[in-house]
């Protein structure tokens, strides 16, 4: 615990960026809407592939979705507006032991269908269907595992070259993710006059210095999103959204259980810079090891071995994060609109607009609901936020043009 | 020709020393005199702890409204050749911080705990239209030369 507490105004500068990457990232996700029309469809392919005329319908499919919409951190691609939709289709009855089969099995299924053939691209391990403007979702063919006594979650996905299967556990990963996510962080209220911080109780954080959705979420799609900035011209060394996935729940949980902090930007600093804290190195071989949490023994960092520019590239990465997330609280240069061109560099134009523009648009609606108020050196401040304040901002209404 | 009544009930305007006495007391870094009816206050505001340190003053003639300005920096070098939102267009850029048809401000009205906080938001709002281009601050947009428009049938003077 950071046992030196911050002056309350540097925890309204802290949280005032919280806020503001918390507004880019609503800006960035899908909206609730999206969630539901996303969830309608993935039920009705379901649907599809299980109805009786169905010739999938003995092996009995399910269909659900997996990776970063089943954990809610799913991010728009930088350039382009249609969210990717990872589902699965697990047949609950084998259908056939080789790999090939099985996926075109699904294929046949859509592309004999007037509905769903139009839409339908064929890719080596799923079958991609184009919902024009909102998704792509693509369907990935997979069957229980064949050893029983494997824990519940557990199925085989082709493997990349098709020729085989792989085990795979998307619900247990999803699992780890939603489990460390739904551990809220302490807050160490800072008692500005309390001569040791000792004394300083904890609680949970104010919602006024929080995301609005589980700071894990938050952490994990704002690094998601520094990634696709940073790796805008250099797409083939990004590292896999798994991997930072993976890498950020390790992270937070450790933190949220071993520490308290003063606000959840400073969370999200430690989670930030601890993740690679989680990647292991083989004594032997001196290779990367990014455990499947719910399937130790695949490593998701696999390619970093035969191209250690990948693991070169991550760590690159990492570092300019890193100090970013760090440098935004303690901007040299002053100014909201610098600030703006920092959360432009780091996270690109449009999502800082959205930033910026979110803050200036809650001070706006707090001082109209009377919750604003000035210090006496002129700092704008939520009333309720425990800073010494000289005066309430009554309602008004900017004149002129 | 019976005095023309004034349409909104009547308040108590407060006078200036009580006004200077009020902003000394909230904002003890300022500096404020009164020079024969007018006082003329200045202080140095930062709006969020982002923010530069606004050199700001306020003009204030009893039976007129107050006229806020930025003394420094000069907010129409930040702004390059973007027009400023929400200035009047008197000499030195005074900033329109209320809607005075509403009535938002009179005189019964502590300048420390009105014109001084929206300053502050003013400030606020005109660094993050510095980088988004656009007003989130909210306002009232209106014809022009409204603005101008008297209380107690007197012409608003600037300096």
């Amino acid at each position: 615990m950071n046992n030196i507490l911050t002056r309350p105004e540097d925890r309204l500068g802290k949280s005032q960026i919280v806020q503001m990457l918390d507004a880019m990232c609503q800006a960035i996700e899908p909206t609730e809407t999206q969630y539901n029309d996303a969830a309608e469809r993935y039920k009705t392919i379901g649907e599809f592939l299980a109805e009786e005329s169905s010739p999938l319908h003995c092996f009995e499919p399910i269909v659900y979705p997996q990776g970063s919409m089943r954990i809610r951190a799913a991010i728009r691609p930088a350039h382009g507006k249609e969210f990717d939709v990872d589902l699965v289709c697990e047949f609950k009855k084998m259908p056939h032991s080789d790999p090939k089969q099985v996926k075109k099995l699904i294929w046949d299924r859509f592309h004999n269908s007037d509905r769903y053939r139009h839409m339908a691209v064929e890719k080596n391990r799923c079958v991609e269907l184009q919902y024009v403007g909102d998704f792509h979702m693509d369907v990935m063919p997979c069957v229980p595992h064949q050893l029983s006594w494997i824990k519940e979650g557990s199925i085989w996905v082709p493997d990349k070259k098709l020729d085989d299967w792989k085990p795979s556990n998307p619900l247990g990963f999803a699992r780890f993710v939603e489990t460390a996510a739904a551990k809220s962080p302490k807050h160490v209220i800072a008692l500005a006059n309390t001569i040791e911080a000792k004394a300083a109780s904890v609680e949970p954080l104010p919602a006024e210095q929080s995301f609005t959705k589980p700071a894990l979420i938050r952490i994990i799609q704002i690094l998601k999103r520094h990634r696709d900035q940073f790796f805008q011209n250099n797409h083939d060394m990004s590292p896999l959204s798994v991997i930072i996935t993976t890498l950020t729940t390790h992270a937070y949980a450790r933190s949220v259980s071993q520490n308290s902090f003063e606000s959840v930007y400073d969370l999200m600093l430690e989670v930030v810079s601890g993740m690679t804290g989680f990647i292991n190195v083989n004594q032997q071989t001196a290779h990367f090891f990014v455990a499947n949490p719910s399937q130790p023994d695949e490593n998701f960092a696999e390619k970093w071995h035969s191209n250690p520019d990948l693991a070169k590239w991550f760590f690159a990465w990492h570092r300019k994060a890193t100090t970013e997330i760090k440098a935004l609280a303690e901007q040299e240069t002053k100014g909201l609109d610098n600030i703006g061109t920092a959360l432009e560099n780091s996270f690109g134009a449009a999502a800082a607009n959205q930033a910026v523009r979110a803050l200036s648009a809650s001070v706006k609606k707090s001082t109209g609901i009377g919750k604003n108020a000035v210090t006496e050196t002129g700092l704008v401040v939520p009333a309720s936020f425990g800073i010494k304040t000289v005066a309430r901002n009554p309602h008004h209404n900017f004149h002129g043009s | 020709m019976a005095h023309k009544r004034p349409k909104w009930p009547k308040h108590q305007t407060l006078n200036i020393a009580h006004q200077l006495n009020d902003l000394q007391c909230l904002y003890p870094k300022g500096e404020g005199r009164i020079a024969r009816d007018r006082l003329l206050w200045q202080g140095k505001l930062t709006p969020s702890t982002f923010s530069r340190e606004y050199l700001v003053q306020v003009n204030y003639q009893e039976g007129h409204f107050p006229v806020t300005r930025v003394l420094q920096p000069a907010i129409r070098e930040l702004a390059g050749k973007r027009k400023v939102p929400h200035l009047f267009r008197d000499a030195g850029d005074p900033l329109c911080l209320f809607y005075a048809p509403a009535r938002e401000w009179n005189s019964s009205m502590l300048i420390a705990r009105t014109i001084v906080p929206w300053a502050c938001e003013w400030l606020f709002h005109f660094e993050a239209w510095l980088f988004t281009g656009e007003w989130d601050g909210g306002g009232v947009h209106h014809e022009p030369g409204a603005e101008r428009k008297p209380i107690a049938n007197r012409s608003p003077s600037i300096d």
